[in-house]
């Protein structure tokens, strides 16, 4: 299955995007949703590298992202894993989700990316196991050229 | 990513090229920090080259509107693609903002305030 393994720095992003694109366009999922895709992964993985240790040494670790596609008809759902070795555990489930209007307000930016991650994600669930904290996650997206495409649910509110 | 500056006599032009993300958005931030300090009233972004833009790049956006509206400047952004609107509009944002499809829609917006 698709997976790639990133260090906990911003400049691998692009890395990352490439990836999860060049896994969903063979699939001829559609574009835009391929882009919510890349987002929602991404964010997950700034902040793993955000929340990291700074004072540890990563040169060795890495955050590792594994893709799962099945295609249903004219949708596939998309399974996504993300694991990161940082000693911090994160659980979306205890965030306290501000809205978009308070962000602007006061200047609170570190609430987008969660906000953003929770209205294109399924099934959300965040571990920790083995010392590593794992966020699993599906999306479902529509394939172009495949009739009733239009019926997918994502993004959701 | 690139910004490119542009001033003209009634805007002060901002020209997104790339994907603005973790890496790249204190560019933009740097780059609209300039054009506040230009004192013109009307800041244009065009994001008709903008390829992808994530949480960041978004903060951007969100904080410096605030900057704008106590220094009453005029925050219009341009050309976004579709996938780009949409992850503003998933967020609200397109509600907050001043989103139009052209850089000539913009100029007329421009040219309805100053009438």
């Amino acid at each position: 299955m698709p997976s790639i393994k990133i260090t906990y720095l911003n400049t691998q992003l692009k890395k990352l995007r490439d990836f999860v694109e060049g896994t969903l366009v063979p699939l001829r999922v559609d574009p835009v949703h391929i882009n919510l895709v890349v987002v929602a992964v991404e964010e997950i993985c700034c902040n793993a590298i955000e929340h990291s240790d700074h004072q540890q040494d990563h040169s060795k670790d890495f955050i590792h992202v594994t893709i799962r596609p099945h295609l249903e008809g004219s949708t596939a759902r998309v399974d996504i894993e993300i694991k990161d070795s940082n000693k911090n555990h994160f659980n979306l489930a205890n965030y306290d989700m501000p809205d978009i209007s308070t962000i602007v307000q006061h200047r609170c930016n570190g609430g987008i990316g969660l906000i953003l991650f929770k209205k294109i994600a399924e099934n959300i669930n965040f571990k920790r196991e083995a010392e590593q904290n794992i966020c699993n996650f599906s999306t479902r997206v529509p394939i172009e050229g495949v009739r009733g495409c239009e019926s997918t649910s994502l993004p959701h509110s | 990513m690139q910004v490119l500056t542009t001033t003209q006599d009634d805007f002060y032009l901002l020209t997104l090229e790339g994907d603005l993300d973790a890496v790249s958005a204190i560019n933009l931030d740097d780059a609209i920090e300039s054009a506040l300090k230009s004192q013109n009233k009307h800041l244009l972004i065009d994001c008709i080259n903008l390829n992808y833009i994530s949480s960041p790049g978004i903060g951007v956006f969100t904080s410096r509107l605030e900057d704008c509206e106590k220094l009453k400047i005029k925050l219009i952004t341009f050309g976004l693609s579709t996938k780009v609107l949409k992850v503003f509009q998933i967020l609200g944002l397109d509600k907050l903002l001043t989103i139009v499809p052209t850089l000539t829609d913009a100029q007329k917006l421009i040219a309805n305030a100053e009438h």
